[in-house]
């Protein structure tokens, strides 16, 4: 009885195919909701603002939910089928590292169909919030923003679904330290949008119209301390006994 | 390649509770093993740190000599499956058999599709039911499927098929024991229902509170209870300094299930004092062992089996 | 099928012995294989090896390999005479010792025997067997 060939990689390649696919399908559906929705409202009155900065507040909660759920349910799914956290782990931050990068890009594409909305109807494509960027034609600062967003909050949402999945009780006090990081990232991405916190990020040397430099490490640095705490949730993650 | 599990000193605790207090045992690979135990006794969570699902919190699992937990070869080669298979856990309305069916085709490494087939039609599946909409024989039937086809060389069941109507768990003994000679690999079924599997068990390890309580080949198992019933007095006599499982009485009549093997000495002796010994069937013995009224603190190597 | 209240493997040896015994099962006739034995009766395949292994061991089987097992020349035989040593020790001396306790007469207790086993005008044919193998059947009675 000897084994086939192992497919190494067979885990990223399953949710790659399922996440990559179907957040590329969602954002189809998506795009077309929100300019949809732009157009109508067009009806009644003047768009004088970007449509799509708004809309693009949803997809940073669904990559959240994109991270609870690896860490909820395809960890212990492929633990049960025979992988070890720690393959399961790096195969799903593979796939995760590769979902990020395509929904940034079709996130910053909203912005460059956007454009081409609003030209052909005369409307100005104006933003209300600060970003890393000033004009929406910025698109490597878009992209680098939706980037660093993602990042942020998909690691975010794996490391609360993990505390919450090894300790029910206990694990929801990763929800304000989740929170308290995603306030941080935001605030370093774009001031505007928490303003007490910018308050405490400026002293730092925050942006508001500052480095970007200094954004992307901040942003980066939460990230980068999220996702080794989320490997000690999940490193000895025991799998919940079942209700029979 | 046996699919031999040592056991060593294995510990599990949820907090202040110990659910498995250090147990010590084998099982030899390529055999079908029986782990009996009430419910609450600690099987599924013994099971949990055999399948390397939890780090033990004491003492350590070993396959082929090799440490389980995150072990890629070795957790490769174990499938436990709990209830229905753990694919079912996420019920989303869109996931149906053949997806489980598909996900355990693509990870398991020893995965027999032709087998997987032939058990769906056996077991009368659906394919295309909604895992959410499953009836409880119908996930245990999914689970023994998972379980079977996934021919991995050591197979654990977790009570999973206990869901299964009669007909349906007959199927399953024949499955299984045809699947067994035709590829040989450990298997391990866990159960509190033993009259039936009984003879399903080429060895029985028994755990109550957390602890062994014995361990041995199923048939010596068998050979070693017998109930002596006879005038009270002369049962007494004669079961004096055996171990007594259970005891009734009924006027001058007196009935002792006792656990151990009657020496030829005691069998003449009962004989000549006109007592009647009858065999204990092997779920008998389990109640009266396990039983928290009779059942004394013995120590692991007393009560165990050689 | 098997009751869980003794060794299994002995009650499988028990069975084949008893079918060589009454003759459905013939010298040098193949015996279904352990695996054939362990699924069609639900058991596991190590038992129905181990009571393969006892009748081997007793004479009974002989493994030809590669082909399987099948019934030992001689082998009805051999459990005849077995059993007729069990019979003296377990069946005909106890029911003696009730007979003498109750007071029968022996000689009744003979007379009935020649009239439920054979003619009593010639005691070679029924009694001969019985009483040569009583002799026999005591030493080697357990």
């Amino acid at each position: 009885m000897s084994a086939p060939a192992p497919d190494t990689w067979i885990l990223a390649r399953l949710r790659l195919r399922d996440d990559a696919l179907g957040s590329g399908l969602l954002w189809v559906g998506f795009a077309v909701f929100v300019f949809a929705l732009t157009i109508g409202v067009a009806q009644f009155r003047t768009i004088e603002v970007s449509g799509w900065e708004v809309g693009s507040q949803l997809p940073r909660w669904f990559v959240a939910g994109m991270g609870v759920y690896l860490a909820t349910v395809y960890l212990p799914l492929y633990i049960a089928h025979g992988y070890t956290r720690r393959e399961s782990a790096r195969q799903l931050a593979l796939s995760g590292a590769a979902t990020i990068p395509l929904l940034a890009g079709l996130m910053t594409l909203g912005y460059a169909i956007e454009r081409a909305i609003y030209t052909a109807a005369g409307w100005p494509q104006q933003l209300q919030q600060a970003h890393l960027f000033d004009q929406p034609t910025q698109y490597p600062l878009v992209y680098l923003e939706f980037l660093l967003l993602f990042t942020v909050w998909g690691v975010a949402g794996a490391f609360v679904g993990a505390a919450i999945y090894r300790h029910p009780g206990n694990g929801l006090f990763a929800i304000p330290i989740g929170l308290a990081m995603l306030g941080l990232a935001e605030t370093a991405l774009s001031p505007g949008a928490f303003e007490f916190l910018a308050g405490l990020v400026g002293p730092i040397g925050a942006p508001a119209g500052g480095s970007v430099v200094v954004s992307t490490a901040i942003a980066l640095g939460c990230a980068s301390v999220a996702l080794p705490a989320t490997w000690l949730v999940i490193r000895d993650l025991p799998m919940r006994n079942q209700e029979q | 390649m046996t699919g031999r599990l040592e056991l060593q000193d294995l510990t599990v605790r949820y907090g202040d509770t110990v659910a498995v207090d250090r147990v010590t045992a084998t099982l030899e690979g390529g055999r079908i093993h029986g782990l009996l135990g009430r419910n609450g006794s600690g099987k599924t969570s013994l099971l949990s740190a055999v399948a390397a699902f939890r780090r033990p919190d004491g003492g350590q699992v070993l396959l082929d000599g090799e440490p389980v937990f995150e072990n890629p070869a070795a957790v490769r080669r174990m499938c436990l499956i709990r209830g229905a298979g753990d694919t079912v856990v996420h019920d989303w309305p869109g996931d149906r058999v053949r997806h489980a069916l598909d996900l355990a085709a693509r990870l398991r490494p020893h995965w027999d599709r032709d087998h997987a087939d032939r058990l769906v039609e056996r077991f009368a599946l659906r394919r295309t039911a909604r895992l959410s909409e499953l009836s409880r024989g119908q996930r245990s039937a999914l689970g023994v499927v998972l379980g079977l086809a996934s021919r991995a060389p050591v197979t654990i069941l977790d009570e999973s098929y206990i869901g299964l109507d009669a007909p349906s768990r007959y199927a399953f003994y024949d499955e299984l024991l045809a699947d067994h000679s035709a590829h040989p690999r450990t298997i391990l079924l866990a159960t509190h229902l033993i009259e039936e599997v009984a003879a399903l068990f080429e060895t029985v390890t028994i755990i109550d509170r957390g602890r062994l309580l014995l361990q041995g080949s199923a048939d010596d198992l068998r050979a070693r209870g017998a109930a002596v019933t006879g005038p009270a007095e002369a049962v007494a006599d004669l079961t004096d300094g055996m171990r007594v499982l259970a005891s009734k009485q009924l006027g001058p009549t007196r009935s002792d299930t006792v656990f151990g093997e009657l020496t030829t000495e005691q069998i003449t002796r009962a004989r000549r004092a006109g007592l009647q010994l009858d065999p204990v069937p092997l779920q008998d013995l389990f109640v009266h062992l396990t039983d928290p009224a009779t059942a004394t603190e013995q120590p692991v190597s007393e009560g165990s089996l050689r | 099928m098997f009751d869980d209240r003794r060794p299994i493997y002995r009650q499988i040896a028990e069975r084949i012995r008893a079918e060589v015994l009454s003759g459905s099962l013939g010298e040098d006739e193949q015996v279904m294989s352990t695996t054939q034995y362990a699924t069609h009766f639900r058991i596991n395949p190590a038992t129905a090896a181990k009571a393969f292994a006892e009748l081997v061991d007793e004479g009974v089987l002989y493994k030809r390999r590669g082909v399987g097992m099948f019934v030992a020349p001689g082998a009805r035989e051999t459990l005849r005479a077995h059993r007729r040593a069990r019979f003296v020790a377990e069946v005909l001396d106890p029911m003696i010792d009730e007979a003498d306790a109750i007071g029968l007469d022996p000689a009744h207790l003979v007379e009935r025997i020649h009239e439920r086993m054979g003619d009593p005008a010639d005691p070679r044919a029924a009694a001969g067997s019985v009483a040569g193998s009583v002799a026999d059947g005591r030493e080697e009675a357990r």
